[in-house]
């Protein structure tokens, strides 16, 4: 073998190695988001909204905060499926917007002040509050995600619930932290 | 020769394959109990067994060939290349580096200098990667030393230390031009020129240019990060006797960053902020006979951010550091070589209001002191040595510090052990000392105050270091090393209160952390035009408390680097780097492999080609997230440039 053609073996071998890795499946922050979104639907099994049960609302509302991207996944995901026989209904609110009518009100973000500013806004409303931030059970959020082992798992705050009337399944209870060994 | 192909080969081809995806329909169907038991992230890159696997010292030093075949463009990317250092690139000119994990934009723990002048920040405790812009072909070398540096170089050198070293000016008595452009690096030049002013003395002058695009964007959102900068600067070495060196050397920046922050508080999201830094350095080196050696170091150096608009969302502010180090190093008693020093260093800093971010006082003069000894002791000469050392230091927020080691090793035939057990402290920021962050919601502003309920303290790790040298022979050398690290007294953020509009967070309530892992390094060179450099390292810092400030601090557990060089002619160079990279939970990246590859032709002289690309065979992912003040989240894209290099 000559010393030329080796060389250009080793070339050929080393781009054609590159090609040779694998694609890659779709972003994991898409699958994060698609779990979150199964999630928040499965929730809505758990948990009863006697407002929501008595109103005069032909809908049940999910509200999304600030997110555009997770509002499209989420409605993938309910595809007109019914709450408490209810039509489902998904929006993305803003900080000026209304929020009455929403049952549950998801904040994805991260910011403390802004989490906080969203609790407190809809804190004597009958709305069911769920965040992603650390501190989001501490500023008196009631369902918080957390990733553990790859896993996304959720931990609740009953007692914020309790106090606009939403009661939760003891099964769900059972499942979100505290009950499970963290 | 064909085994060594097939060798290649296998380690491409055996890299592991991406698991499927799950279908949304079926998503949708499943139940609490089988959505917790999903994977988030669905793969295992990097994982694959090693049959070279092999040994990295806690020191490793990257030449100036190795930087500029590696086709970075910027300090952190060259840094990519230390086995067992995390670089992670969060949009255009936001970086997490670190090493031995606590990697985020806000790794507290690892100490970087150019020429012995620190570019930490004394504010955020981080290095501010994008400030600083040496010029990469006048490195001479970087020297990363993983594990506590803290005993020479002081308190936040916890986890590593990073020594970038710039040419002697001897070594640059020529010019130089360059200038390339790409998709991602819309330009970059550079010049610069040297020469001799007498017989032992020289100069050089430099300037800089660049422009780095915008991100890839994750879901359709604009990103808006693009970057620019020119930074200029010289360095003369005077020769006085034959004895004593004199070196003066600064450096300008003024850059320009842009950024669209996503708290919903503010009327406009986007913002462009203009840093400058600038420093100005003196040395006097005087070499002394029997291993007598004094330096004397001077330097000032500044750093400033600015919004040209009023009321901005992040303060405009500046820091200045006057900075004073004395070091003598000498033999004693036949087997003993002792170095001390003595250090003084001085920030003054000055805040304007913004409307996210408050710091208090906005003005504060902050006074360092510290000193050294360390005594490296031949017990056995040539065979067995032990070094004992410590810093002291008195800062304005903790007080007195003390850091010190005991570190013994061993030579025989080409083979080295080492052991070291060191204590090494991380002093509180500026931020952290009763800062107040102001968030103006619309309609409800709301302050988030970093107060200290008791007197706040040093983060403090115990390290316990291992480390195994082994030169097969002149081609082919083994590095391992293994480390334990017992951190305490981390600053954790668990305890926030809420009180009407005010959140305070406490940063005296304090946490525990144990870091373990082992790096291991590959040098070998089959034949001469061909190098080969293959590290791994490993990390578990699982028991990190989830609430510490190190809740935002993840490293990816295996870290998978190869670096292949060929000169195909003597005309021709070829240089393929793969990276696999582990996935960071804490941030929902996902396992990557990227592969940077440079081709360069020289036709004659000191005229080089090159084409480079970085992330050939993906098209864009994203390394890493931010939390605290957020920014649109990016994707790192495919890069791919043309460069032209003249020496004359």
């Amino acid at each position: 073998m000559s010393k030329l053609s080796t060389r250009l073996k080793l070339l050929l071998c080393l781009i054609s190695a590159g090609f040779c890795l694998p694609a890659y499946s779709a972003p994991p922050t898409d699958r994060k988001l698609q779990i979150t979104a199964a999630y928040l639907f499965n929730f809505t099994k758990f948990i009863s909204w006697n407002q929501v049960t008595t109103s005069q609302s032909e809908n049940f509302t999910f509200c999304i905060v600030d997110d555009d991207y997770f509002t499209e996944t989420l409605k993938n995901v309910v595809n007109n499926r019914t709450v408490a026989n209810k039509k489902t209904q998904i929006r993305n609110v803003s900080e000026t917007d209304q929020m009455t009518d929403c049952n549950l009100l998801y904040i994805p973000q991260h910011s403390p002040s802004l989490n906080s500013f969203y609790i407190n806004k809809v804190s004597k409303l009958q709305i069911l509050t769920i965040g992603n931030s650390t501190t989001f059970i501490k500023l008196g959020g009631m369902i918080r995600f957390y990733t553990k082992n790859n896993k996304l798992k959720f931990e609740i705050n009953n007692l914020k619930a309790l106090d606009v009337g939403l009661k939760i399944d003891s099964q769900l209870l059972r499942l979100g932290k505290g009950s499970d060994d963290d | 020769m064909k085994k060594f192909i097939l060798t290649i080969c296998v380690i491409f081809i055996s890299l592991p394959l991406y698991a499927d995806e799950l279908s949304i329909e079926k998503l949708s169907q499943l139940n609490l109990e089988e959505l917790m038991s999903l994977d988030i992230i669905v793969t295992s890159a990097a994982k694959k067994p090693q049959k070279l696997a092999n040994t990295a010292s806690a020191i490793y030093v990257l030449t100036n060939n190795d930087i500029r075949r590696s086709g970075a463009t910027t300090l952190p990317e060259v840094l990519r290349l230390v086995p067992g250092v995390q670089v992670a690139r969060i949009n255009a000119h936001k970086w997490a580096v670190s090493v031995r994990g606590f990697t985020s934009q806000y790794s507290s723990k690892l100490q970087v200098l150019i020429d012995g002048r620190s570019i930490y920040s004394h504010l955020t405790a981080n290095v501010i990667w994008d400030i600083s812009n040496p010029m990469l072909e006048d490195i001479e070398r970087i020297e990363v030393i993983r594990g506590s540096g803290a005993t020479l170089w002081g308190a936040n050198a916890m986890n590593g230390v990073i020594n970038i070293i710039t040419k002697h000016s001897k070594d640059t008595k020529d010019n130089l031009l360059i200038a390339g452009a790409g998709n991602e690096e819309k330009h970059f030049a550079a010049a610069r020129h040297g020469g001799e002013i007498a017989d032992g003395s020289h100069y050089r002058f430099y300037i800089k240019s660049f422009e780095h695009d915008d991100g890839g964007s994750i879901n359709g959102a604009q990103t808006n990060d693009l970057s620019r900068g020119f930074q200029g600067g010289f360095r003369s070495d005077l020769k006085v006797s034959n004895q004593d060196e004199l070196t003066f050397q600064g450096d300008y920046f003024e850059g320009e960053e842009e950024e669209n922050l996503t708290a919903v508080s503010l009327p406009k999201k986007s913002i462009d902020t203009k840093p400058v830094q600038y420093n100005l350095l003196g040395r006097w080196q005087h070499t002394g006979s029997q291993g007598n050696e004094l330096t004397l170091q001077f330097y000032f150096n500044r750093e400033q951010w600015d919004n040209d608009i009023s009321s901005p969302a992040l303060p405009d502010f500046n820091i200045d550091t006057y900075d004073i180090d004395f070091q003598h190093r000498f033999k004693a008693f036949e087997r003993h070589d002792i170095t001390w020093g003595l250090g003084y260093r001085l920030i003054s800093d000055s805040y304007e209001d913004s409307t996210l971010v408050r710091y208090h006082p906005k003005h504060r003069i902050i006074p360092l002191y510290s000193g050294f000894i360390q005594n490296e002791i031949d017990l056995i000469p040539g065979f067995w040595h032990v070094i004992i050392g410590s810093k002291f230091e008195h800062n304005d927020y903790t007080g007195f510090e003390i850091q010190p080691t005991i570190r013994t090793l061993f030579n025989w035939d080409d083979q080295t052990l080492w052991a070291a057990i060191s204590r090494s402290t991380r002093t509180p920021s500026r931020a952290e000392d009763n800062s107040s962050f102001t968030d103006g919601v619309a309609g409800a502003p709301l302050t988030i105050n970093f107060i200290n309920a008791s007197n706040l303290k040093s983060e403090e790790m115990i390290s316990y270091e291992i480390g195994y040298r082994f030169k097969f022979n002149k081609r082919l050398g083994f590095d391992l090393s293994a480390y334990y690290n017992d951190y305490g007294r981390l600053v954790d953020i668990s305890s926030t209160n809420q009180n009407g509009s005010v959140i305070t967070i406490d940063t005296s309530f304090t946490g525990d952390a144990t870091v373990l892992g082992f790096e291991a390094a590959m040098d070998w060179r089959p034949i001469d035009s061909l190098t080969v450099k293959l590290s791994y390292s490993f990390l578990d810092d699982s028991s990190t408390v989830s609430d510490t400030s190190s809740n935002t601090e993840a490293a990816p557990h295996h870290l998978t680097t190869l670096f292949t060089s060929y000169d195909i002619s003597r005309q021709w160079e070829f240089d393929f780097i793969t990276r696999a990279v582990d996935q960071i939970d804490e941030y929902d990246i996902a396992a990557y492999i990227a592969i940077d590859t440079r081709l360069a032709f020289k036709p004659i002289n000191g005229l080089e080609l090159s084409v480079a690309a970085q992330n050939l065979f993906d098209s864009n992912h994203p390394e890493f997230g931010e939390k605290g003040i957020e920014t649109t989240p990016t994707e790192i894209e495919r890069s791919i440039y043309g460069k032209v290099s003249w020496q004359f």
